[in-house]
C-alpha cells in the first residue's frame, strides 16, 4: 500500500496541458492554488484559447482540492478567456461525479473527457 | 444528547442482529494522516464490497468526515469507526462511518445548521450546487465536503452532540455519522472476512 505524492506540472505544445497526480488534500490545497493560479497566468500570457487539465492519474482530491478548482473556474468565469477540458479516468473513482459537479457549475467553461481504463478485469 | 437524521431508522432496520465487522481508530492526527487512513480503510472496503465504484464513493467519504473532523477538533483527537454489516436474511450490506471530535460551539452550530438543511431538501444534487456557487462567492468554509459525502457518495447524514461543557463557549464532542447500503461480495463470508 502505498501513498502517491501530490504533484502538478505544465507543459506546451502547441496546447496548454496541466498534468495532476497523486493525491491533493488539505495538506497540499497551498500547493494547488499557487500552481492554479500560475497556470491562469501562464495561459493568459500565452493566449491559449484552451486549456487542458489531465486527470488521468489524479487518484484523489479531497474537498480542499475541489474547492481550489471551484475558485480557478470561478476566476475563469469573470475573465472568460479560454475553455477547459478535462481529461479523466474511469480507473479514478472518485472523479465521474466530482467532475459531473464541477461541469455542472461551470457548463459553459468546462469539458470532460474519460479515458478508458486499459487494466484487465480481474 | 441531540440528534439529527430522518433516515436513521430505516437504515438501521436492515441489519437487526446481522454479521457485523468494523474498524476504529483513534489518533491524534493531522489533515496529512487522513488521505493514509482513506488509504488503509479502502484495503478494507475492496475486500467485502463487490462494487469497486461504491468502494471508491465510501472511501470518499470516509476521508471528507475524517479531514472534517481533523480540521475542526479544538484538542487534535479524533475517532473513526466504520462498520459494515450485513442482513442475514436478505444478504444485504450496510455500511457507517462515524467520527467523534471535541469542536468549538460556533463550528458545531455551522455543521449542525448545514445537516438540518441538507436534510430538509429533496435534491441533494441541487444543494450541493447551492454550495458550490456560495464556496464561490465568500470563499470560505461552507461545508462542502459534508455537502460532497451526499452528493458524490449518495449516503445519508447525521449528527450527535454529547458532552457539552457548563457554558456556551464551552466545546463538546460532536458525532457525524454517514450510512448506505452496499452491496457485499465474496470477502464475506457467514460474517468472517475470507
Amino acid at each position: 500500500m502505498s501513498l502517491r505524492q501530490f504533484g502538478a506540472e505544465t507543459r506546451y505544445e502547441g496546447v496548454l496541458v496541466a498534468k495532476f497526480v497523486g493525491n491533493a488534500d488539505a495538506a497540499t490545497k497551498p500547493t494547488l492554488d499557487s500552481f492554479l493560479a500560475d497556470l491562469h497566468d501562464e495561459a493568459r500570457r500565452l493566449q491559449v484559447t484552451r486549456v487542458v487539465l489531465d486527470f488521468t492519474e489524479f487518484e484523489f482530491m479531497s474537498s480542499a482540492g475541489f474547492k481550489s478548482f471551484v475558485a480557478y473556474l470561478t476566476t475563469l468565469q469573470e475573465d472568460s478567456i479560454y475553455r477547459v477540458s478535462v481529461l479523466s479516468s474511469d480507473d479514478m473513482l472518485w472523479q465521474r461525479r466530482s467532475l459531473h459537479a464541477l461541469k455542472c457549475f461551470a457548463p459553459d467553461l468546462l469539458d470532460v473527457d474519460e479515458v478508458k481504463s486499459t487494466k484487465e478485469a480481474p | 444528547m441531540r440528534r439529527s437524521g430522518s433516515s436513521v431508522g430505516q437504515l438501521l432496520d436492515i441489519v437487526p442482529g446481522g454479521d457485523l465487522a468494523y474498524i476504529e481508530l483513534s489518533c491524534r492526527p493531522n489533515v496529512q494522516l487522513a488521505s493514509l487512513v482513506r488509504e488503509f480503510i479502502t484495503q478494507f472496503y475492496r475486500r467485502l464490497f463487490s462494487s469497486r465504484n461504491e468502494v471508491g464513493f465510501v472511501a470518499l467519504a470516509t476521508h471528507e468526515l475524517l479531514e472534517n473532523a481533523i480540521r475542526h477538533s479544538v484538542d487534535r483527537e479524533t475517532t473513526i469507526r466504520i462498520e459494515v454489516s450485513r442482513d442475514g436474511n436478505s444478504g444485504r450490506g450496510l455500511v457507517s462511518i462515524r467520527t467523534w471530535n471535541r469542536a468549538q460551539p460556533s463550528k458545531i452550530a455551522a455543521l449542525t445548521s448545514l445537516i438540518d438543511e441538507m436534510n430538509r431538501v429533496s435534491d441533494p444534487q441541487e444543494f450541493y450546487q447551492g454550495v458550490l456557487k456560495k464556496f464561490s462567492a465568500i470563499d470560505r468554509d461552507v461545508g462542502l465536503g459534508i455537502a460532497r459525502v451526499r452528493a458524490e457518495a449518495f449516503m445519508s447524514l447525521f449528527y450527535e452532540l454529547t458532552g457539552g461543557g457548563e457554558s456556551n463557549d464551552e466545546s463538546s464532542v460532536v458525532c457525524v455519522t454517514a450510512m448506505a447500503e452496499v452491496s457485499l461480495g465474496e470477502g464475506w463470508y457467514e460474517g468472517v472476512l475470507v
